[in-house]
């Protein structure tokens, strides 16, 4: 019986147990009455029943959504018994932020069956693949005299939340012979034009004549511009291969658990990836400090969506392999297709041994000793304001030191031959310093 | 120290509801013979303490007294103490024993007796019981609300749910009274009855208490069994 009652049933019992007792030893009825009224209320309230059937369903639910999108979620409850107060907890993964509605609603189940639809909207502000678990419900007795009862029903539901992807804008260097370490601006001479129309420019001196596009060009004329022809430039095959070496330390995660180090490494590989996928370009990955995890240079968007999937899932490990070991295993790879390596890090004192050993070996690798220019761009995610504490003097002077710390390192990496672009995630976006470091060759 | 009421409105009944069990409890209290013992022992602790006391203040000490405890034990059920309507239950006791068939008190000195008639003794006792358990749902609706809100849920939402389940507890508490009194008017109306049927039966007083307590006992215990699983 105590399964099922609460001790508030046995507080009434023990009421009419002692007015009905004393009643009787003194032989008074008002006593007995007294005694009467507890126990009436403990038997119509045992009479009535708390809702013991619910079913729950959920409505229509975009399973992939982007970072800071909003989602709505759709509940259909059906109370079937009972009375009293029934709860209902939807759970959600900690990193969503509820925007609109109540995911713990309460709900009163008088006679009669009892169908509603309950709907919330959340935002999912941190890119990862989640599980809305079963909703939970719990029924009260309304007058407490049993015990709540809770359940689940099946309603768990797995949700991709994918990285809002920063879109890089074409990054164009100065014209130069292979100046600029973004394939795209380099002169290739090599290559056979595709049908892929890829822009229209202005005639510079050895384009075909072929290429003009005479109505363009007669537009311009006729607008009063100046009378340079305007050629059609179309994609080139065999584009070259991109690899991405990111870094998957736990010691990136500074910040907060959404806005930090770690997460920003991840937006910017992603952009990178869908930048270079989307003009055909091959695009490897390597993620080091990471358990090893390599993947092959492919194109298309399948290796975009690949790699997007990839680092949805990722996580951040405690472990120290370094670039140099990653390079090392991917050597292979680079070898053969010495392609553009893109380090995404935040550069350190603890792991700047690695890091320059580490590009050291890629420089050798891309014929470091013949040219100037390695084709090694290392994208440096700056912690600097990451950090949640308020603004104040004494941060600044953190940040100064932090800087004259780090400056040694850039610097060393900067005469090696490597690209260093410095990215302050809450200062800039990302497309403003890779053009500003177009810019600046 | 701050009073800071969690449900404004829940308070206000509270106040409302047991002001009016205070007043009947006082009534009843000074209705019995008891009251008369207390003033007593009341006048002579405070001339025991200052002898200069005039007699007719010492009276009025009593009553004075009795106002203090009432709304200190009011202010304590606001803030959630259960012991108030029980004290008022206690206070009402020594009218209600007046009509006791067997004054066991009397036989060790005590006589009790009250001005009060039996009817309005029942109307006294039923309000105090009915105060007492609506007393105790209003305490419990507070403690909820503060669960609930800490839970994260919506307020409009819970007093929502609070108002319904309220009116649904107040009506199963006015059904227990309506039904006890039932049972009481009936068990009046068959006393003659009764007594003419049981009259052959030796120490019918014993065999029947005993007998119609166990059966009643074997019978809640049944139904709290069958209902209760």
């Amino acid at each position: 019986m105590r399964k099922y009652l609460t001790p508030l049933s046995t507080s009434f019992i023990g009421w009419f147990a002692s007015l009905f007792l004393i009643g009787l030893l003194f032989g008074n009825m008002v006593f007995i009455y007294m005694g009467l009224i507890p126990l009436f209320l403990l038997l119509f309230g045992l009479l009535i029943d708390q809702p013991r059937e619910v079913e729950i369903e959920r409505g229509d639910l975009n399973k992939s959504v982007w970072t800071d999108d909003e989602l709505e979620v759709n509940i259909k409850v059906r109370i079937m018994d009972g009375i009293g107060i029934v709860t209902l907890i939807d759970e959600l993964p900690s990193t969503f932020e509820l925007v609109d509605g109540n995911n713990f609603r309460m709900l009163w189940k008088g006679l009669g069956e009892k169908e509603l639809m309950l709907s919330y909207k959340v935002k999912c502000v941190k890119r990862g693949s989640y599980t809305l678990s079963n909703v939970k419900w719990g029924s009260r007795h309304v007058l407490g005299l049993k015990k709540e009862i809770s359940g689940t029903c099946d309603t768990e539901v797995g949700l991709t939340v994918r990285p809002r992807t920063m879109e890089l804008r074409k990054i164009r260097g100065k014209k130069d012979i292979a100046s600029s370490l973004f394939p795209r601006a380099d002169m290739s001479k090599i290559g056979v034009s595709t049908t892929d129309f890829k822009e229209i420019r202005n005639y510079q001196y050895g384009d075909p004549l072929s290429k003009i596009n005479w109505k363009a060009t007669a537009r311009r004329v006729g607008r009063g511009g100046f009378a340079t022809p305007l050629v059609n430039e179309y994609e080139y095959e065999g584009k070259k291969t991109i690899w991405i070496f990111l870094d998957a330390a736990s010691s990136l995660e500074i910040g907060t658990s959404i806005d930090n180090v770690f997460e920003y490494a991840l937006k910017s590989a992603d952009a990178v990836t869908r930048y270079f996928t989307d003009r055909g370009y091959r695009v490897g990955m390597y993620l080091y400090n990471d358990g090893e995890k390599l993947f092959y240079p492919d194109t298309g968007k399948k290796q975009y969506l690949k790699l997007s999937k990839e680092l949805v899932d990722l996580k951040s490990y405690d472990r120290n392999e370094g670039l140099d070991n990653a390079v090392r295993k991917c050597r292979a790879h680079i070898l053969r297709y010495n392609p553009l390596s893109i380090v995404i890090t935040e550069i350190r004192s603890e792991s700047s041994e690695s890091l320059i050993e580490g590009i050291k070996k890629l420089s050798a690798m891309s014929g470091g000793r013949r040219r100037k220019r390695v084709p090694i761009m290392v994208v440096n995610v700056l912690s600097h304001y990451l950090n949640p504490t308020p603004p104040s003097e004494y941060k600044e002077y953190a940040i100064s030191l932090q800087k004259i710390k780090h400056s040694p390192i850039t610097s060393k990496l900067r005469r090696m031959g490597a690209t260093v672009v410095e990215w302050d995630p809450q200062k800039d976006k990302f497309t403003t310093v890779l053009i500003r470091q177009g810019e600046r060759r | 120290m701050k009073l800071k009421l969690k449900s404004p409105v829940t308070s206000i009944v509270q106040v409302i509801l047991g002001t009016f069990l205070s007043g009947i409890a006082v009534f009843a209290f000074s209705k019995s013979s008891f009251y008369h013992y207390f003033q007593t022992l009341v006048i002579q602790i405070f001339q025991a303490l200052a002898t200069l006391i005039h007699l007719t203040v010492a009276i009025q000490i009593t009553p004075l007294m009795l106002l203090i405890l009432i709304l200190w034990g009011l202010y304590a059920s606001i803030r959630g103490s259960k012991r108030f309507t029980t004290f008022l239950i206690l206070l009402c006791v020594p009218a209600i024993l007046s009509f006791s068939s067997y004054s066991w008190l009397e036989l060790i000195g005590i006589p009790i007796e009250t001005s009060l008639r039996l009817r309005e003794i029942l109307i006294i006792a039923g309000a105090i019981t009915i105060g007492h358990f609506s007393f105790f749902y209003l305490n419990q609706l507070k403690e909820n609300k503060s669960d609930l809100l800490g839970r994260g849920g919506s307020e409009d939402e819970i007093n929502e749910c609070h108002l319904k389940s309220n009116a649904f507890s107040f009506t199963l508490i006015l059904l227990a009274l309506l039904s006890a009194t039932a049972v009481l008017a009936g068990s009046m109306l068959l006393r003659g009855t009764m007594s003419e049927l049981t009259a052959m039966i030796p120490m019918r007083m014993f065999v029947i208490g005993i007998g119609a307590s166990l059966m009643v006992i074997a019978a809640v215990y049944v139904l709290i069994i069958k209902w209760a699983t």
